[in-house]
This record gives C-alpha cells, structure tokens and sequence, in this order.
C-alpha cells in the first residue's frame, strides 16, 4: 500500500515537472523589429479635390514614421486650399513602421459600425459635412466636404473615435485612436 | 476630526490604563506567549504543545508556530514543549509579568531530543524590525489578493490599479524597491510595472513576515525598502494525512474561493513528507455605491505540490507551484490620450458601467507564473549546515487592449516572458559559543523576451553575490553585522530606428557592482523594554523599463522615457524600534530614514508629445538623491483580560533634495483603531472574537505642480467589521470568519490607486469563509 502510494507521488512529481514546466521559446537575441504590432497608424494623409475640377489635387500629412513617442513628427503639413470652392475630401492612414506600407483606412472602413471621424474646424473658413454613412446610416468620415470660405487661417481638428457597441453619430464617447490638429490656410 | 478624535480618546484611555496598572495589576492576568519555529529553517511549527505542569493548563501553536497561554499568576512554573516525534522537555521559568518566550526545535533524526529552548523577548533572533502576520488576520484575508494579506503590518499600503490589481508599498517604496522572497526564492516577474501585482497565491500562504529596513543582505540588491518573506504551510512532521479546506464567498462581484490543502508523511522507515494545495477563485463584477465596475472580474487556478525527504545527514526538499490568473481591467480606465482622460475625471460616473456579469472582456491580463524548486540541507558537523537551493521560475504576461487586433483576436497586444535560473549554497553554523551567522553564495540568470507593443527591449541578465552574516547574542544583547557584494550584467537586444521600414539591432550592455552592508543592535530586559538599532546600506542596479523604456504607457495616459545613462541608487537606511510591554499596554514605535542618493524617478518635461493620437504629456527618468523618512507605530491597550483596543498609524514623507520637491505617489497618512472583544473558549468552540475597525487615510497633499493630471482625492474613513470562532468537533475543526468591508458604503477614490482618474473604490463587501481542519 505505502509503495504505491510512493509510487504514485514521485510518478506524480516527476510528471509534473516534464510536463508542466512551461518553455519560453523566445530567443531574447532576436528581437522582432517593430514589435509586429498590428495597430500601429503613422501617417495620416488628406486628400482633396476640387469638385469643380477633379484634376486639381492637394493633400496634407502628418507622418511619424517610428510610432508613439521616439522620434516627434517628420512631417506635419499646413493643408492649403483656395477660397470659396467645395473639395472632396478623403483620409488615408497608413502604416509606415513596415516594409511595405500597410494601409489602415480599410480596417476602418471593416470596422465602420465602430468607428467615427470627426471634423473641428475654425468656423469662418471652412464647413466640413462627413459624406459616407456605415450599415446602420450613421456617418463615418473617411470622405467628407470641405466648403472653404472666404480668405483666412485658422485650425481643423480630425479625431478618429473607437467606439464598439456604442456609435450613435456623436463624438463625445468611445476611445480615440486619432487626434491631430492641422494648420489650415485658405488662401 | 476623526482622527483627532481618535488619538484623544486614545490617550485618555492610555492614562487612565497606566493609572490602572500601577495601582491595581489583575494578580492572575499574565501571559506567556511566542513562536515555536523549526531552528532548521525558522519554520513555524504547528501543533506544538505549551503546557504549564503545575496548573495544568496550556497552548497549542497554530500554524505561523504561535502559542498563547493566559491567565497565569507570577511564580515560578514548569513549561513542558511536546512537538509530535520529539522527546518531552521540561523547562523552569519565573513569571513575574507576561512574557515571550520563543522556543526553537531542530528536526533531524539524530537531534530529535534536543530542544533549545531561549527565552528571549525578541521575535526570533534579528536585529531588524520583521514583523509577522498572525494566523487570524491570514484567515480574515483569504480568498483576497497577495497585497492585501499584509493588510495588518503597519507601514504596508498598497498601490493599486483599479479594483482587480495590487501590489504592496513599503514605507512608500514598491516594485523593483520591495523585494518579495516566495518560498524562499526571489519572485522574478514584471515587477517594475505599477500595474503587474505579485504573482502569488494569497490562499497557499501560511507564513508571512516584512523585513522592514534595507538590511537584509542575504536577499540581494533591490532589498530598498525590505523585505516580503511569503512560505506555503508548513509540512507535516508526523506519520499520517491531514486536510485543510477552505471556502470563501463575498457579495461585492459575488465572488467565490476555494482551496483545499492535503499534507502527510509517510511511516518512520521511510520519512518522506508531502503536501498538495489547489485553490480555485473567481469574482464577477465589483460595485461602488452607485455604479458597476464594468469589467472588474477575475479568475485564478493555482496549485502546488511539495516533497521532503529528512535523513540523518541530508534532506531536500522539492516544491512546484502554478499561478494563473486573468484579470479583467475596468473597461473605463482604457482612453485614447488626455482629452479622453480629462473627459473621464470630469465626469462622476465612467462612460462604461453597465450590469453585472462574471464576464472577462477586453482589456484583461492573463498571467502565468511558475515556481520549480529545490532545496537540501547537508549537516557538516554538529553545529553546522549547508544549504543548497536551485530555482527555476518562468513568467508570462499577456495584456489585452480594448482595441484589439482586428486580424486575430486571441493575439495579446503585448506579451512578456521572462524565465529565470537561480542557484544559492549558504553555509550556516549555529553559536560557536555565542557567534551564529551564514556565509552564502548566490546568483541568477534572466532573459526576457517581449512581444506586440515594445515597452521595454528583450534583454538578459547575470548576477552574482557573495554575503556573510555573523550574530554574536551576550546576555540581552544581540549584534548583527552582514556584508554583501554583488555583480550585475545586462545586455539589452533591441532594433533602432533608422528610417521607414528600416531598423538596425543594437546590443548595449550595462554592468552594475556594489557592496551592501547592515549592522544592527538589539537590546531587551526582563521589564518588558526592548530597543532594535539597525542600519544598512543597499543599493539597487535601474531596471531595463528605466533605462529603455520609450513610448506610450496606454491607461497611464504618458510618453515614458528611459535613460541608458543611469546609475545605481543607494540607499543608507536607519531604522531603530523601541518596544514596551507589560500586561495592559503594548507599545511599538518605528521611525525610519533613507537617504538614497540617485533616486530614479519620472520627471515631467515642459512640451509634450505630438503623436498621431494627440499630445501626450511626456516623462523623463531622470536621477536625483532623495529622502524618505518616517514612522509606524503600534499601541496596544488590554484594560481587561478579554478586550484589546490597538492603535496604529503609518506615516511616510517622500522628499526629492534637489528640486525641492514631493514624490509622487507616496501614501498618506494612514491611522487606524480597532477594538477587539476576545470571548470565552466554550466546550465546543475555541479563539472566538468580535472586531470593529475605523481606519482613517487623509488626503495627500504633499504633492507638487505639474506631475500629476488631477489634485489628490480627499481624505475618506472606512468602517470594518469581523467576527470569527473556531468550532471543534473531536479531532476536526472549523473555524469562521465573517465580516463586513466598508460597512457604510461610502464613496471614495484612494491617492495610491491608478484609477482614481475614472472611478470610484468598491462599496460595501461582506465576506465569510469557512476553513475546515481534518486530522
């Protein structure tokens, strides 16, 4: 009786210790590059077009090729639009920390039942309307309409909003992937 | 005014008891009372029979080896010490008041008959303040997390991350400064993280001890603050099987716990001792007054198992142990930059509240944490032993994002692994006359592997130390000096950036040597004083998110960066503690001092940082030398036999010396009274008592400009409530403990817990637990 009782402890043990000893594959020596993160958005790009004459394209990034905090902004354009015309605007994100590029914007399109960009510009030179509507009808803002006014300088704020399970249309709630204030000049 | 309140009634009561005392001492009040612990190892012993022969009444040690026996006359009595499979000693002692006395058996076969028996008025033999965790207050906190099981050691607060994480602060130090010793080995995780508790098994510990005082050499550098000393139960040392279980509920996340313990040891022949332990939590949802904590549960599987083998020369001993656990993290607390956070502090409730659900979404931490030890004792001549230990622990933690990954959900946005090998051989002799002391090599080897989000870069470690401790104990006197010298590498692997798409692996190494030295005097008379001196000096290599760290600290809302140019901090500790004791009062007071020179800490830069995601205020770790002082201090009052009123408070001031200023996150002043009503054993019941508890913590307002997003919350009063007895029935056990946590339900935030910004602490939790003795 005792022996097995032996007999089954130190099987147990020395089970234990073959088989739950857990490895750590990892070879600290060869560390990934970018951390393969998948959510990584450098670069966030404004595409315009003047709706009079589609030929006509300006466009304005913010890019921080190295993520979060590093390295600040390589490129953080003024956007630069003529006064009094409407522009058809649409927004790229890209991924840069890969090689190649990763694009964003068609995640968030997958994603559109849970995401929103919102649009907070300088009043008197520009009116922006979010053009795009996700499959519940509410808007998503990847493209969007851009009314300059009159001659003038001011800021437009794009936010984009993560807002699972909780999209109404509003801006105020959910998480915020995004939020870069440009520059803005109509001139 | 609480606390005013509190401290006048206090002293009132504390006149009136030495009034008391001096005109009329009850005749037959007094105690005699201490630890019976294993000299092999200090471990406690359970069940070790005190017994007074001429009244023919006694004690039985519970599981931290603690006896108690009251209602003794002075006189000279007859104490006879039975622990199981050990010959009866009969010892004469001359009570004239209560007195401690400590009682120490070494466990070998061939020294089964001898008993020392030291009546000393000191905890065990050290010249530190080390204060142990009594067996009921172990029992009050089972089924809660590790941090809050050191609860009732004065100077403990802990620094918390929303209702589910949390990990112990040490006279305002914590993480890599508050060294935490598992079952007598390092515990190696992530500790640098605020966020990452301890990954231990709060319901499999049967010991508890804090080493306050950074002179504790045998562990180690990090050892700033302390020490935390965690042991499972103690195994058995009689032929046969013996079971614990527990069961544990609580209303506040309806929560649930179990864990079940078997222990045995097998025939005289074959003396091989054994233990398995299993423990099962899970806690659903936690509420405030007023609002979910939506997404506050968590669960845990853990379990273990031990053998030890004792010869007449050699025993060894083999522990494993699992710890899993996942743990939900308020749904509130994850924001996307400050104008997210600023929105969530100005409004009362969090966006997120929702029902209650025992569901765990994202974001959560699963972590993992394994233990393989073992440990042989070799005698090497009668008063002497080698001690050999190797330990393997392996750590994985893996955290969730709100906003995961949209190509593979199951892929956890950062994942950590860290496996560490460590090797210790301490050679102790034991009084060549009067000198006792250890000589000990140690050392471990690291390496840490991160994976998604890079917050720190892989990197391995080596480390190599050399100590000698020497006691020299003369009368009631004890002196302790102890020397340690330790050697660390790391190398960090880590890729930089060079251009889009193009990274370029760099591999800095740091080396990191420095000696760390205590010394200590302890003094203690037949009149109930006693008087601890104890100083050191320890110092503590950075810690790679120190000087690695760089980018976004998502929850924390903050740019971190680290600086690879840093130094070693040291720290030159001063701790003295003065005790009294006589059968109505019990004093102790514990001021302390560090001055550590190159304090590392985050400091606040002027500009922020313009991400994609908005402009994140940024911090630098940065090195400036720094003082930390305070004091604890405890005050017992016993006007009558069975009421005990105890009085404590811990206070502790951070100052930077070079800038001038506070540092941040330090806790505030904590006071505490407790009034306890022992009841009387009954035929079938044993160690009843009723306790009532207000603790008050005032607001911190020793903070400075700019570090932090929002003012200190205010000051808050909790009011506990336990009641707890011990039921027999022939040779089993059941002892109860029920309580009420927060009895008011009243609404506060804590300066020491992370999510303050977002969210109101629990409301009110009633707890009971039942743990069952089999024999």
């Amino acid at each position: 009786m005792k022996k097995t009782i032996l007999n089954t402890l130190f099987f147990l043990a020395i089970i234990s210790v073959v088989t739950s000893c857990k490895k750590d594959k990892d070879d600290p020596e060869n560390p990934p590059p970018t951390g393969n993160e998948q959510e990584i958005i450098t670069t966030l790009k404004l595409i315009f077009k003047d709706s009079a004459n589609l030929a006509d394209v300006r466009s304005a990034t913010f890019r921080d090729p190295d993520g979060d905090g590093g390295l600040g902004p390589n490129i953080f354009d003024t956007i630069k639009l003529d006064a009094n015309k409407t522009w058809l605007t649409e927004i790229v994100l890209l991924n840069e920390t890969v090689n190649p590029v990763d694009s964003i914007s068609n995640e968030v399109l997958e994603e559109a039942n849970d995401h929103l960009f919102c649009y907070t510009a300088t009043v008197n030179i520009v009116e922006i309307v979010v053009t795009d509507k996700d499959g519940n009808s509410l808007p998503i803002g990847i493209q969007s309409k851009w009314t300059t006014k009159a001659v003038g300088q001011g800021t437009v704020q794009a936010v984009l909003k993560h807002q699972p399970g909780t999209k109404n249309g509003q801006c105020n709630i959910g998480e915020t992937d995004i939020d870069v204030t440009f520059q803005m000049q109509v001139q | 005014m609480l606390i005013l309140l509190a401290v006048n009634t206090l002293s009132i009561m504390l006149v009136n008891a030495i009034a008391n005392a001096q005109s009329k001492v009850p005749p037959c009040s007094h105690t005699l009372s201490g630890y019976v612990t294993d000299e092999h190892d200090g471990m406690p012993l359970e069940y070790a029979a005190v017994y007074i022969v001429e009244l023919k009444i006694g004690g039985v040690s519970d599981s931290s080896g603690f006896y108690k026996v009251n209602g003794l006359c002075s006189g000279t009595y007859t104490v006879r010490v039975t622990h199981i499979g050990c010959d009866t000693v009969y010892e004469k002692l001359t009570l004239t008041q209560s007195m401690i006395s400590n009682f120490q058996t070494e466990h070998h076969v061939e020294e089964l008959e001898r008993i020392t028996i030291s009546a000393s008025r000191l905890n065990d033999e050290t010249t530190t303040p080390r204060k142990q965790v009594a067996a009921y207050r172990l029992n009050e906190t089972k089924g809660e997390v590790f941090a809050a099981t050191l609860r009732s050691v004065t100077g403990i607060n802990m620094l918390t991350t929303g209702a589910t994480i949390s990990k112990p602060v040490l006279h305002g130090m914590h993480s890599n400064r508050l060294l935490i010793i598992n079952n007598g080995v390092r515990q190696e995780g992530q500790q640098w993280g605020t966020e990452h508790a301890p990954e231990i098994d709060a319901m499999n510990v049967g010991n508890l001890q804090v080493i306050k005082g950074a002179s504790s050499v045998q562990y180690g550098p990090d050892a700033m603050a302390g020490v935390i000393i965690a042991g499972a139960p103690a195994m058995a040392d009689s032929a046969g099987v013996s079971a614990n279980v527990l069961l544990s509920g609580w209303s506040n996340g309806r929560g649930m716990a179990s864990a079940v313990n078997l222990k045995g040891k097998l025939g005289k022949r074959f003396p091989l001792a054994w233990q398995v332990n299993g423990t099962l939590k899970k806690t659903g949802d936690m509420h405030t007054p007023h609002y979910n904590l939506k997404n506050s549960s968590t669960q845990e599987v853990n379990f273990s198992y031990a053998l030890a083998y004792r010869m007449r020369k050699i025993s060894t001993e083999v522990y494993y142990s699992q710890f899993n656990t996942k743990l939900g993290i308020l749904s509130a607390s994850h924001i996307g930059n400050v104008t997210d956070l600023l929105q969530a502090f100005n409004s009362d409730t969090p966006q997120v509240t929702g029902d209650f659900s025992y569901d765990i979404g994202k974001p959560f931490q699963d972590v993992q944490h394994e233990l393989f030890k073992t440990k042989t004792y070799i005698l090497t001549g009668t008063a002497s032993k080698l001690e050999l230990q190797y330990a393997r622990q392996y750590n994985k933690r893996a955290e969730y994002d709100k906003h995961g990954s949209k190509t593979n959900d199951d892929l956890p946005e950062m994942q950590l692994e860290i496996t560490t090998h460590s090797a210790d051989m301490i050679w102790h002799h034991n009084r060549f006359s009067e000198i006792s002391g250890m000589v000990g090599v140690s050392g471990f080897l690291q390496s840490n592997t991160i994976e998604g989000r890079l917050i720190i870069p892989n990197y391995k470690t080596t480390n190599a130390g050399v100590f000698i401790i020497e006691k020299w104990k003369h009368n009631n006197w004890l002196a302790e000096v102890g020397a340690r010298y330790d050697f660390r590498k790391i190398s960090i692997y880590k890729y930089d950036y060079v251009s889009a798409g193009n990274y370029v692996l760099t591999t800095p190494e740091h080396t990191f040597n420095n000696t760390s030295i205590n010394a200590g005097l302890s003094y203690s008379d037949q009149k109930g004083w006693s008087f601890n001196l104890a100083c050191g000096m320890a110092w503590r290599p950075p810690s790679v998110n120190e000087l690695y760290s760089y980018g976004l600290h998502h929850g924390a809302a903050a740019i971190e960066k680290g600086d690879s140019q840093l130094q070693a901090e040291t720290t030159y500790n001063i701790s003295p503690e003065l005790r009294y004791q006589n059968a109505i009062i019990e004093l102790e007071l514990n001021p302390y001092m560090h001055y550590i020179t190159d304090y590392v800490y985050r400091q606040p830069e002027s500009k922020p940082v313009i991400t994609i995601q908005g402009a994140f205020p940024s911090f630098q770790y940065k090195q400036a030398d720094a003082l930390l002082y305070g004091s604890d201090l405890t005050c017992k009052l016993t006007p009558a036999f069975s009421t005990q009123l105890v009085y404590t408070a811990s206070l502790v001031r951070a100052q930077n010396l070079e800038s001038n200023t506070w540092i941040i996150n330090t806790p505030s002043d904590r006071h505490a009274l407790e009034l306890r009503q022992n009841l009387k054993d009954g035929k079938r019941s044993k160690s009843a008592y009723v306790a009532v508890t207000v603790s008050h913590t005032n607001k911190q307002w020793r903070v400075s400009a700019n570090e932090d997003f929002t003012p200190p919350p205010p000051s808050y009063a909790l009011v506990e409530l336990v009641a707890s007895t011990t039921l027999l029935y022939k040779q089993q056990s059941v002892t109860v403990v029920t309580g009420i946590n927060n009895l008011t339900n009243n609404s506060y935030r804590d300066y020491m817990d992370r999510f303050r910004y977002y969210a109101n602490a629990p409301g009110r939790n009633i707890y009971i637990r039942l743990i069952f003795n089999f024999l």
